[in-house]
């Protein structure tokens, strides 16, 4: 925000870090950065949720909780980014433990999330002619 | 926050150090990665919006679990990409372990247990957002860095939603294990909470809006972060231990859009894209669920986090049962059943908790072989989250056509000759509808009574969640068949067997 000459080093740091991981173009790291931006995503995102959750029939409300709860464990890609950024600015092994704890969680719910609502969707059929 | 990647610019072409260089030279092969990654992110969002598009129907459902599958390895691999710094090691290890609790908790467990299998996965999804969040203020404001003395300019607002996140995080995580606990039973379901529960809880919440306000203010005051994470995990716990029952399908939903809104916030912090869409549709999901179980109860938000039920204004149970509740055995039943046009279903947590559901598609077969329609009416509450007993009846193979929600099937129980329900109470309860002064009051019911007859299994009188008589087990019309689900089912079918 205030460049002086006397840079501090951890937001050298971050910034270096952030620009040469997220982009090596400056105009879309720049974006990347936009808080603007990134209101405007959240927003269509919510909007297009709800409009696309509203058409899920009421039958399919149980499996369609453990999918969006296995979609939310996409934190999994904020503990891999955290803790690289800890890894490459020297962070203590605190921040590898938390984060690989963060993995752990966000595994469980990606592997049992995805799993159950496809055992659950397997059971749901349409009646056969004979009736069983 | 808004401007550092701008001043990030003028920062690299000023104030390239030697060090600097080297490290682009060793990340040379970092552009193209980032461009990689970056379609991978592109790609896993679109595959996680189609993935909830597909969930729309029985149908095409499958194909939803298989895309969001797809978009969940994509963004998994895209992230590796972009962030080569991580350690390989520690992230395998968390996926090994991650597999080794998630598999079991989805092969093994019961479809009578997935409120609960739902309430632990959005404790274990809190729980990763809280953690992450922790970390990242902490390598922020290098408490844990291993260079002391860095000094920096802190960002309010990154704190702000930094804080936020952790918190939401938080009380996600202890509001879903008590939630957990009380659907596992391992928490009694008489525990109401304190009397002055809501005034602790106002606190606890207004506490940790403060701390998070101080923390915004001066992000620096490290000691602040592990009193808003406590005041977090409390508020959380004392929130749902008086919520109880039937309020648990709200509630479980309401946590699920928590886990969402908290790993979108991340996403703002981060940088991250992906976090955001992801999270925000998670988070919608959830709202959308809370709502639909709110207007099914006729209650505000509010009154399911807050309110109480009382049920004292109402009319006592003997006023309205006196002498007037018929019984009747598996075998009346079964000659009532001789013969019918049409027979709806009214199952209820009941049929769960007497692991009925596979009885009653005995029973099912049993009809439809003689002619007789069947048709099963699923109130949106019924149950302990949204959707489940549909997928208790789909487990016990009950063809998805014949299951009817509330509004598609209450017109028609006119021309119904007998409704059996299973373990249902409230939400058939004609209270909601007559009596004003109920705690059911409004509540849209399945208007099982307009049926030529009813009959109504149950192991007893007492009431159901909402803690009041039900008049319509007094109706003249009305048939009780005191006993277990799953016994009187069974005996009901043993019965039409040995009649005809």
């Amino acid at each position: 925000m205030h460049l002086r000459c006397g840079v501090e080093v951890a937001q050298l740091k971050r910034a270096w870090f952030n620009v040469c991981t997220h982009s090596s173009n400056p105009v879309s790291c720049a974006l990347m950065y936009n808080l603007e931006a990134k209101l405007f995503v959240f927003l269509l995102s919510t909007f297009l949720g709800l409009e696309v959750i509203r058409r899920v029939s009421p039958l399919l409300h149980t499996p369609l909780m453990s999918l969006t709860n296995a979609i939310s464990a996409i934190s999994i890609v904020a503990a891999i980014q955290v803790m690289a950024e800890g890894i490459t600015t020297g962070g203590s092994g605190w921040i590898t433990f938390l984060c690989t704890l963060g993995v752990i969680a966000a595994t469980t719910n990606i592997v049992g999330g995805f799993w159950i609502t496809d055992r659950m969707l397997k059971m749901f059929r349409r009646e056969t002619p004979d009736g069983k | 926050m808004v401007n550092d990647g701008l001043s990030a610019i003028p920062l690299l072409l000023a104030e390239v150090t030697p060090q600097a260089v080297a490290n682009y030279a060793l990340e040379s092969s970092a552009a193209a990665n980032s461009l990689v990654g970056g379609a991978s992110y592109l790609t896993a969002a679109a595959l996680f919006i189609l993935s909830l598009k597909w969930l729309s129907h029985p149908r095409t459902a499958r194909k939803g679990v298989r895309a969001g599958e797809v978009g969940m390895v994509v963004a998994i691999v895209g992230t590796l990409l972009i962030f080569q710094a991580v350690s390989i090691k520690w992230v395998l290890i968390g996926v090994v372990l991650g597999s080794l609790i998630g598999a079991p908790m989805a092969i093994w467990m019961p479809m009578t247990a997935v409120p609960q299998r739902t309430a632990l996965s959005h404790a274990f999804g809190a729980l990763a957002a809280a953690l992450v969040g922790t970390a990242h203020y902490y390598w922020l404001y290098g408490l844990w860095s291993e260079e002391s003395g860095i000094k920096f300019t802190p960002d309010h607002f990154e704190t702000a939603v930094l804080a936020i996140e952790v918190l939401l995080g938080c009380l996600t995580f202890t509001g879903s294990l008590v939630a957990f606990g009380k659907l596992q039973d391992l928490i009694p379901s008489s525990i109401k909470g304190l009397p002055n529960q809501n005034v602790i809880n106002f606190s606890l919440l207004g506490a940790a809006i403060l701390v998070a306000i101080w923390l915004a203010v001066s992000p620096l005051t490290h000691v602040l972060f592990p009193v808003l994470i406590l005041l977090g995990l409390a508020f959380g716990l004392c929130l749902v231990i008086p919520i109880g029952g039937a309020d648990m399908p709200t509630v479980i939903s309401l946590l699920n859009s928590y886990a969402g809104l908290s790993a979108s916030l991340m996403g703002f912090v981060l940088n991250n894209y992906l976090l955001i869409v992801a999270g925000a549709l998670d988070g919608s999901s959830g709202l959308i669920l809370s709502i639909i179980m709110c207007k099914a109860m006729n209650r505000s938000f509010t009154n399911v986090l807050f309110g109480r039920m009382d049920a004292s204004k109402v009319a006592a149970a003997d006023d309205v049962y006196g002498g007037k509740v018929k019984s009747a055995t598996a075998e009346d039943v079964a000659m009532l059943l001789d013969g019918v046009r049409r027979v709806v279903v009214v199952p209820g947590y009941g049929m769960a908790v007497s692991q009925a559901q596979h009885a009653v598609r005995e029973l099912f077969h049993m009809l439809e072989e003689r002619g007789t329609e069947v048709e099963f009416a699923i109130h949106p509450v019924a149950g302990r989250m949204p959707g489940h007993m549909n997928v208790l009846l789909a487990e016990a193979d009950i063809p998805y056509d014949k299951l009817k929600e509330m509004d598609e099937i209450n017109p028609s129980f006119a021309q119904t000759d007998v409704v059996i329900v299973i373990g249902a109470n409230d939400v058939v309860n004609p209270l909601a509808n007559t009596d004003p002064k109920s705690p059911i009051a409004g509540m849209p019911i399945l208007n099982v009574g307009d049926a030529r007859t009813v009959v109504v299994v149950k192991r007893s009188l007492s009431p159901g969640f909402a803690g009041i008589p039900n008049p319509l087990f007094a109706a003249d019309n009305t048939l009780m068949l005191f006993e277990d689900g799953k016994k009187a089912v069974v005996d009901m079918v043993a019965a039409m067997k040995a009649a005809s």
